[in-house]
């Protein structure tokens, strides 16, 4: 009897013991991102740290650097069915609604509904939320490190090849400072990625047309020539020599405008701290909206759109392992943590009254360059939506680099995209946005 | 049952035993895979829902995009050149350097170094040589005065720059497979041949080639299957581009199965792709086999 009592006793230190170092043990979660270095990395690392000093002994988050969006999100699939995805990740807000289709993802309406009912999804922008919304009403991720594409000018070419330094307004501006500056140097003068969404900025801002229709099940393909004017002007750009066609063998726009070597460049907003970090002291940096078309009434007509990543929750994690993840969530997505990064990097402020801040209005003030992509967010028009877009997005690529690099006639590269939309979209090409 | 019954069993059934490790290690690693290779070729499946069965869905929508023929295609000129020129090369530069010379083992050496070196850092070095502005390749050219080549930045030249990259790297193994076969050669065989008049190329086709064809044939077999394979340089020198000009039919799947995550038209071109090398080794075994000269 007493061998028994001593062992039940002896059971019970052990099962208390080992409950006691459960409760001590912090809840591990990974967080994927799609930031290996620079100013960007650096955030994420000081948000990281700062949480895990803020929750020590309760959630320890581990931030693991994998890749490009495309790629994090595809070994995050591969990963699901072994458990061995992360608990929350970078997805590319673009994206969102294609992701959900996979599966992966918690519907956050329900889970906040069911768990944090004080949590206000309205502190965000309304805009930047169209990506992570469906129509069903259901929120499958929150704004992070939300992007817009501004323009970079290096104002010692501009002033070099047309008497005085200024950051063009419209695309009839750039093509001015093209000839200027191919005239005098005998080289291209601007230059972006050869990617549809690039395409699209043409089809809105040179044709005047729209790119997808609203509820993007169709590509408005042939509505007003509006495709068929933007890849003239693209062409006539490429024929001329004053576009900088990408390379596969040479350094992209970016690295080419660091070195000094291209006046204007349209890129992310993200790269921001970078680019001004790397030509300070070296030449003078102009940060400016995108060109837009010139009107009749002489006004410029702007359409820009947003990028950038979104943050998801994981839903086959445990209910301890979401609650731990939703909480690094909410506090990465917080109006603190998106106020420090965004300054930190360049990336959009994204909730309602960062734009008040004394923290944004001072560095907006000491550096205008970190206010333009947050005034240029009043141009936003979202023609690039579609819960097909990451098929799309392979094949329209195809598409524009066949266009930009091989010399594919417009005719032929109208047909193409044709093939594309009849192929994917349920309702191929339409000639209606609405 | 009796001692004798029993023994006679047993004896009936050892083969199979001594067999069966064998036996099931090749249906797990090998019959398995094609199994559930070719079932997930009729499911509509993204690795996280279920997957749902769609026929031959999957083999209709490959077979309507111009995409997937054109991989096919590229793939077919990828492997035709590949193991055509390179094989043709490579026997020629064995019998050049077939003598066992001081430079000629030096050269041997050298030309097994890119073998031996990861094709990344391949890759990586001829995109720099091949760089459209100022590449080394387009300076030799300009030397020549030949107008400058856009290589892998163009669709016209983008695959037979892969082509070249792919030969390079392998042409030191093939050659140096080829060399080991020559030294098997006979030597008697030449002298009864010089005796008799014949020139060099009667000797390359008469002796040499007959006494070497089980090497050759191997390596045709062997090179073929890798150049239907064809990847790395792909993913890492042009990503299929442009356009989809160096697109080939894995990479084709790649793309379907990793970047869009459509597991069923993967597995349909995974399928296809078994087909075509089963079908040309079928061929290869049918055809030439009986042209195999051993000794």
């Amino acid at each position: 009897m007493k061998k028994a009592a001593a062992l039940f006793l002896a059971l019970v230190m052990v099962l208390s013991l080992a409950s006691f170092a459960h409760a001590e043990e912090p809840v591990e979660v990974v967080f994927w991102h799609s930031w290996g270095s620079g100013a960007n990395f650096e955030a994420i690392e000081e948000l990281t740290n700062a949480f895990n000093a803020e929750y020590e002994g309760k959630i320890h988050v581990s931030a693991q650097y994998i890749g490009g969006y495309g790629d994090t999100l595809s070994k995050s699939i591969v990963g699901y069915a072994g458990g061995d995805n992360p608990t929350v990740s970078v997805v590319d807000a673009c994206m969102t609604l294609n992701a959900a289709e996979y599966g992966i993802m918690e519907d956050l309406a329900a889970y906040i509904k069911a768990n944090d009912p004080e949590y206000d999804v309205g502190q965000f922008f309304p805009g930047m939320m169209i990506f992570s919304t469906d129509v069903e009403g259901h929120v499958w991720s929150l704004p992070f490190a939300r992007s817009t594409q501004v323009m970079y000018v290096n104002m010692d070419l501009i002033a070099q090849c047309m008497g005085e330094a200024f950051i063009p307004q419209s695309w009839d501006d750039i093509w001015k400072i093209c000839e200027a500056y191919k005239a005098q140097t005998g080289e291209p003068a601007y230059s972006h990625g050869d990617d549809s969404g690039w395409f699209s900025f043409y089809v809105a801002t040179v044709g005047f047309g729209e790119y997808y229709n609203k509820a993007g099940t169709g590509a408005c393909l042939y509505m007003n020539d509006a495709w068929e004017k933007a890849l003239t002007a693209w062409r006539n750009a490429i024929e001329m020599g004053w576009y900088s066609v990408p390379s596969l063998s040479t350094a992209g726009p970016t690295d080419m405008f660091m070195a000094g070597k291209l006046p204007i460049i349209f890129a992310s907003t993200g790269i921001l701290t970078r680019v001004l970090t790397e030509t300070k002291d070296v030449f003078n940096v102009g940060v400016g909206y995108l060109p837009g078309g010139l009107l009749e009434n002489g006004s410029v007509y702007r359409c820009v759109q947003t990028g950038g990543a979104n943050l998801y929750l994981a839903n086959n994690k445990s209910a301890e392992e979401q609650a731990a993840g939703w909480e690094f969530l909410k506090y990465m997505t917080s109006y603190d943590a998106n106020i420090y990064y965004a300054l930190k990097t360049g990336y959009l402020i994204n909730h309602v009254g960062a734009e008040e801040n004394e923290e944004v209005l001072a560095k907006w003030a000491e550096q205008p360059e970190f206010r333009v992509s947050y005034d240029q967010l009043q141009f936003v028009h979202e023609t690039y939506v579609s819960k097909y877009c990451s098929e799309l997005d392979l094949e329209e690529t195809d598409v524009i680099t066949a266009f930009v690099m091989d010399g594919v006639s417009v005719a032929d590269t109208l047909a193409a995209f044709d093939n594309v939309y009849t192929s994917i979209f349920p309702d191929g090409v339409v000639d209606t946005y609405e | 049952m009796n001692p004798v019954s029993r023994n006679r069993f047993w004896v009936r059934l050892r083969p199979y035993v001594f067999v069966m490790p064998a036996m099931i290690f090749i249906f797990t690693f090998v019959l398995y895979p094609v199994i559930e290779l070719i079932m997930r070729s009729f499911q509509q499946w993204n690795m996280v829902k279920p997957p749902k069965w769609v026929g031959f869905d999957n083999y209709a929508y490959n077979f309507r995009k111009k995409e997937f023929w054109d991989a096919i295609w590229h793939t077919c000129i990828y492997a035709v050149s590949v193991v055509g020129i390179g094989m043709t090369l490579a026997s020629i530069i064995a019998v050049w350097l077939s003598k066992n010379t001081f430079i000629n083992d030096l050269t041997r050496t050298i030309m097994f170094m890119p073998h031996i070196i990861s094709l990344l850092s391949v890759a990586m070095v001829w995109t720099w040589i091949m760089n459209k502005d100022n590449g080394l390749l387009n300076i030799v050219l300009g030397f020549f005065k030949i107008p400058p080549l856009k290589w892998i930045d163009s669709s016209d030249t983008a695959l037979m720059s892969i082509i070249i990259v792919s030969m390079w790297k392998g042409m030191g193994y093939d050659v140096l497979l080829i060399f080991a076969a020559l030294q098997t050669v006979p030597k008697d065989l030449f002298e009864a041949a010089d005796l008799d008049g014949a020139g060099p190329v009667t000797r390359f086709v008469k002796i040499t080639v007959p006494m070497i064809s089980p090497q050759l044939f191997m390596l045709l077999v062997t090179s073929t299957i890798g150049s239907f394979k064809v990847f790395e340089s792909v993913s890492i020198m042009t990503k299929g581009g442009p356009g989809t000009s160096t697109q080939v039919l894995v990479y084709f799947i790649y793309k379907q199965a990793f970047i869009v995550n459509k597991i069923g038209l993967a597995a349909a071109a995974g399928v296809v792709l078994m087909f075509i090398v089963g079908i040309t080794t079928v061929i290869y075994f049918g055809v030439l086999s009986r042209r195999v000269h051993y000794q």
